[in-house]
């Protein structure tokens, strides 16, 4: 008898079933290994890890609904053809009959990808999701050399590179155009950005403005990925550039184009579209003209004043007047497309050294030049002249930061991320601090003064919290205060009752002399006294689950005091040397 | 030339010979009759003129008249495109093998302009316009819970805070230290040279003459075993009687009754036992509810920092990139930044589990070891 019976007609069960190999799945396919991993990219479907792999350990395993799913794929047949009419032109070519492969090559069938993001992207939304993956690759193969021939295995055709330059840019302009630019870090790596677009954080990474080299890995894939990626962001462009009605795809300035100054060309197209939809000034026919006269700048200044400014929400205002009134110059050391992205991004007029720039390096009316060399020449002295980090850092603190720590030839301060949450970290480091302590200056110079604002003296984790020592001593002699007013009204009314005579004492104005220790002992009693309360009413689960939130809270806390502690004995060592 | 089988096998096995010719003899002697005979009379004339008005037959025959030509119709769609008629006089029979190059084009850029002017643009329109929601909306399965794009600590900005650049300093080097270890802690791979004199080619062959002379006194030692176990001789059995028979079946039922006796004794235990038999199973459970917890917990801990294992190879992630002490120099035009970005976005997108990795991708790069700062 044989060992395992299965009965006919019943299908495999379990994680065979379930479960195939790759080279199963390109076999029942009855496609090539690169036209199913091309398949797999672009329709997303990706191997899994069953709970036991059936076929070995060195096999990558696909669900059997997938691939399923691919059978049905029109895509499928579409590939298909392109091969076999690819061998069609191949036979031709060395056939000699050079005639008949041009003619064949004039009608090579092509796909779309139009259907495939709809089925992955069904929503507008998803799509923002999965724009941070989309927007790197974009911008990175932006700034990949094109290699035409197949040395290395390694082919990116030149098309496509200016194709991702030319969705790089438009997404750039989109974003600076609508303000929603609210992060970046400038890292080794490159340069990080986070935007906000209709509720949805996205966050990409800009290689730096070198040559980028090209590592050993398989760019058939990376193209894959690309092809998708490029389609999708045309869409969102699409999409993003009508809902503020602007027309897609943007025509741009064929000289600007040629000096590289894309983005600074996208910027005059939208504010021509503005223009003529917004106020319909006799100006927005000369913004279309090559060649502009000197003043421009006050009419480019009016005219993005007079951009839509319908429902925004309040960061969007306040990124849009941060660098408002400001306008800036770039000295040709200083990487421009990023500053050129971030400075329009934030509200401000930048220009450049070069052809094509809206103004020259001379015009009086420049407060803020930006430069990366250590010694300067000649000096304007209406301006001020900066490294390109004041920029970053001030975006990221989203105050006008003081100059000083920046001006050419100083170490600037460091370079601090604004995607990590200082306060979680536990070690705030001291630039960080002084950050904040010049925004609050700010805020309270327009805020009311303290002490008549709302403070609740009675909850004592709040009191334990503020930072500066006066504010607390002040607060905590108001509470000694009241605690002895108290008092005399009880011994008053006491002595009343038992008939007393009420003398006349005056009360006691001995200048209250605060203990500093006896305060802080107070204020830690009645602080753990509250938090007790409430712990005694929660059951034995909650209870173990705040001690272990303790300890963790605790542990964390001893790390930052050992740093502090190593802080202050490097410090001290310094000193002593 | 088996037996005689009871059975007539004519339908099977001979049915060449009962197959009945009867229908082809009978039509044979029709048309031979009829043509000796020049025809019968009753027979229908063979050709004859319809004058039926026969609509189906019409209609079929003016849809298919009808009805053009594929090749046509494609071309009808494209206004641009002039209908040439098939006859060709001369000239334009010359000018056919004209070729349509450029001047001072070659081959390659022949194949590249006609690839861009037939690469299909998809028409740009909003995907998403109306809003509308598909109703086969697939279950979406992330590979992975990895983000797409990592932000690094702050240490590797390009002027970073001194403590945050010891931590991502610290990181760097332990990872690499990690790397070290694991390769010192593996087994020894397999020596190339063993140890030991060599031996020349004559004395090889005699290698194998001192095992002979061993196996030789082997067997004489065996040879004599078996000369005083002949000597041995085996028990005689007697027969069983009677009174050993009843003897033994009084043992078994013995046995039988002390066996129940034990039964029910341990079954009693057992039920006063209950609550502390109940209560070691509750704890194993807990216990496996634990350690199941703890399995699931460390899997997902896991699955946060690397993919599940999906292909023939692991996945080997990439060190992170910090700047060394001595690059640090805070100055951004006098940063030296990382170039090889493709490599970082390959390896997010194994990371995430979307490519599996290769033998390429597990290489070790040559890249620069941080050092430890003092």
């Amino acid at each position: 008898m044989p060992k395992h019976y299965r009965p006919a007609g019943k299908k495999k069960e379990g994680n065979v079933a379930k479960y195939v190999t790759r080279s199963q799945a390109v076999k029942s396919l009855q496609v090539t290994l690169p036209v199913f991993r091309k398949l797999c990219i672009l329709k997303g479907v990706f191997p899994r890890e069953p709970r036991k792999k059936v076929k070995g350990n060195h096999h990558s395993y696909y669900h059997t609904k997938d691939i399923l799913f691919l059978r049905h794929e029109p895509l499928l047949e579409k590939l298909r053809d392109i091969r076999s009419y690819d061998k069609k032109i191949k036979k031709a070519v060395s056939k000699k009959n050079r005639d008949l492969a041009e003619r064949l090559m004039t009608r090579k069938p092509s796909y779309t990808l139009d259907r495939m993001i709809r089925e992955r992207y069904p929503k507008f939304v998803d799509a923002l999701r999965d724009l941070d993956d989309c927007i790197s690759l974009v911008h990175l193969f932006a700034a990949l050399p094109a290699v035409d021939s197949t040395a290395n295995g390694e082919k990116i055709p030149v098309s496509r590179v200016h194709n991702c330059r030319r969705l790089s840019y438009e997404w750039q302009a989109y974003i600076s155009r609508t303000h929603k630019l609210r992060k970046t870090f400038v890292s080794v790596k490159g340069i990080y950005y986070q935007a906000v677009v209709e509720g949805q954080t996205v966050t990409w990474l800009t290689p730096h403005a070198l040559q980028q080299v090209l590592s050993e890995v398989d760019y058939r894939i990376l193209l894959t990925f690309l092809e998708f990626y490029e389609a999708l962001l045309g869409f969102v462009n699409f999409k993003l550039y009508h809902s503020i009605n602007v027309k897609y795809p943007p025509i741009l300035d064929p000289q600007l184009e040629a000096l590289a100054a894309d983005l600074y060309a996208l910027t005059r197209y939208f504010d021509a579209r503005s223009a003529r939809l917004g106020s319909m000034t006799s100006g927005s026919d000369q913004m279309e003209l090559q060649h502009l006269p000197s003043n421009e700048l006050g009419s480019l200044v009016q005219i993005t004043q007079g951009a839509n400014e319908d429902e925004e929400d309040e960061e969007t205002r306040e990124c849009k007047n941060l660098f408002k009134n400001m306008i800036f110059f770039l000295s040709p050391e200083v990487p421009r497309e990023s500053l050129l992205f971030v400075i329009s991004a934030f509200g401000g007029i930048v220009s450049w050294d070069g052809e094509g720039a809206p103004f020259e390096e001379s015009d009086q009316s420049i407060s803020y030049q930006v430069v990366d060399r250590p010694t300067l020449g000649r000096k304007f002295l209406s301006r001020e002249y900066i490294q390109p980090q004041w920029v970053f850092d001030c975006v990221n603190a989203r105050i006008i930061l003081p100059t000083e720590k920046y001006m050419v030839g100083c170490i600037c301060p460091p370079h601090l991320s604004p995607f990590v949450d200082n306060e979680a970290e536990g070690h705030v480091p001291e630039y960080a601090e002084a950050i904040e302590r010049l925004k609050a200056a700010q805020r309270k110079e327009v805020m009311p003064l303290p002490g008549s604002g709302k403070e609740d003296f009675d909850d004592p984790q709040s009191l334990v919290g503020i930072a500066d020592r006066a504010e607390a001593i002040e607060v905590a002699k108001k509470r000694k205060e009241m605690a002895t007013r108290e008092k005399q009204y009880f011994d008053e009314l006491r002595n009343e009752v038992k008939g007393y005579q009420i003398a006349d004492t005056t009360v006691d104005n001995e200048p209250i002399h605060v203990d500093e220790e006896r305060l802080d002992q107070d204020l830690r009693q009645r602080e753990e006294d509250e938090a007790s309360r409430g712990e005694a009413l929660m059951g034995r689960k909650h209870r173990n689950i705040l001690k272990a939130m303790k300890i963790g809270i605790q542990k964390k806390k001893d790390a930052t005091q050992r740093l502090k502690k190593r802080q202050k004995q490097i410090k001290e060592s310094e000193m002593l040397d | 030339m088996g037996k005689k089988s009871k059975s007539s096998r004519k339908g099977k096995k001979e049915w060449r010979k009962n197959i009945s010719t009867e229908d082809v003899e009978d039509f044979l002697e029709i048309s031979t009759e009829d043509v000796l005979s020049g025809g019968s009379q009753q027979k229908e004339p063979s050709f004859f003129i319809d004058k039926s008005l026969d609509l189906a037959a019409k209609k079929k025959i003016d849809k298919s008249r009808r009805k053009v030509l594929w090749c046509d119709k494609l071309l009808e769609k494209n206004p641009m495109v002039k209908i040439i008629p098939s006859s060709t006089t001369r000239k334009m029979k010359t000018n056919k093998n004209t070729k349509i190059v450029q001047a001072g084009e070659n081959e390659t850029t022949l194949q590249t302009r006609l690839k861009d002017e037939n690469a299909c643009y998809s028409s740009l329109t909003d995907l998403w316009e109306d809003g509308k929601d598909d109703s086969k909306i697939k279950k979406k399965f992330l590979p992975s819970a990895i983000a797409a794009i990592e932000v690094e600590p702050s240490g590797c900005s390009f002027n970073p805070d001194s403590m945050n650049h010891q931590d991502a300093l610290a990181r760097a080097v332990a990872d690499e230290m990690q790397k070290i270890y694991q390769q010192e802690l593996g087994p020894k791979p397999v020596p190339s040279v063993a140890p030991g004199k060599v031996i020349d080619d004559e004395l090889k062959y005699f290698l194998e003459a001192d095992d002979q002379c061993d196996d030789n006194e082997e067997n004489e030692m065996q040879i004599s075993i078996t000369d005083a176990e002949i000597e041995k001789r085996v028990p005689k059995c007697k027969r069983v009687t009677r009174v050993e028979l009843n003897r033994r079946a009084r043992k078994k039922e013995h046995l039988k009754i002390e066996a129940e006796a034990k039964k029910v004794d341990e079954l009693s235990k057992s039920i006063d036992d209950l609550p502390a038999i109940l209560q070691t199973i509750e704890k194993e459970e807990e216990e496996k509810n634990k350690r199941h917890m703890r399995r699931l917990v460390a899997k997902a801990e896991k699955l946060k920092a690397h993919p599940p294992r999906l292909g023939k190879y692991k996945y080997q992630p990439i060190s992170l990139q910090v700047l060394l002490s001595e690059e640090k120099t805070g100055s951004l035009r006098k940063l030296k930044a990382s170039c090889t970005l493709v490599r970082d976005r390959f390896n997010s997108l194994e990371k995430r589990g979307l490519v599996v990795p290769s033998k390429k991708s597990g290489r070790k790069v040559a890249c620069l070891e941080p050092e430890v700062l003092e």
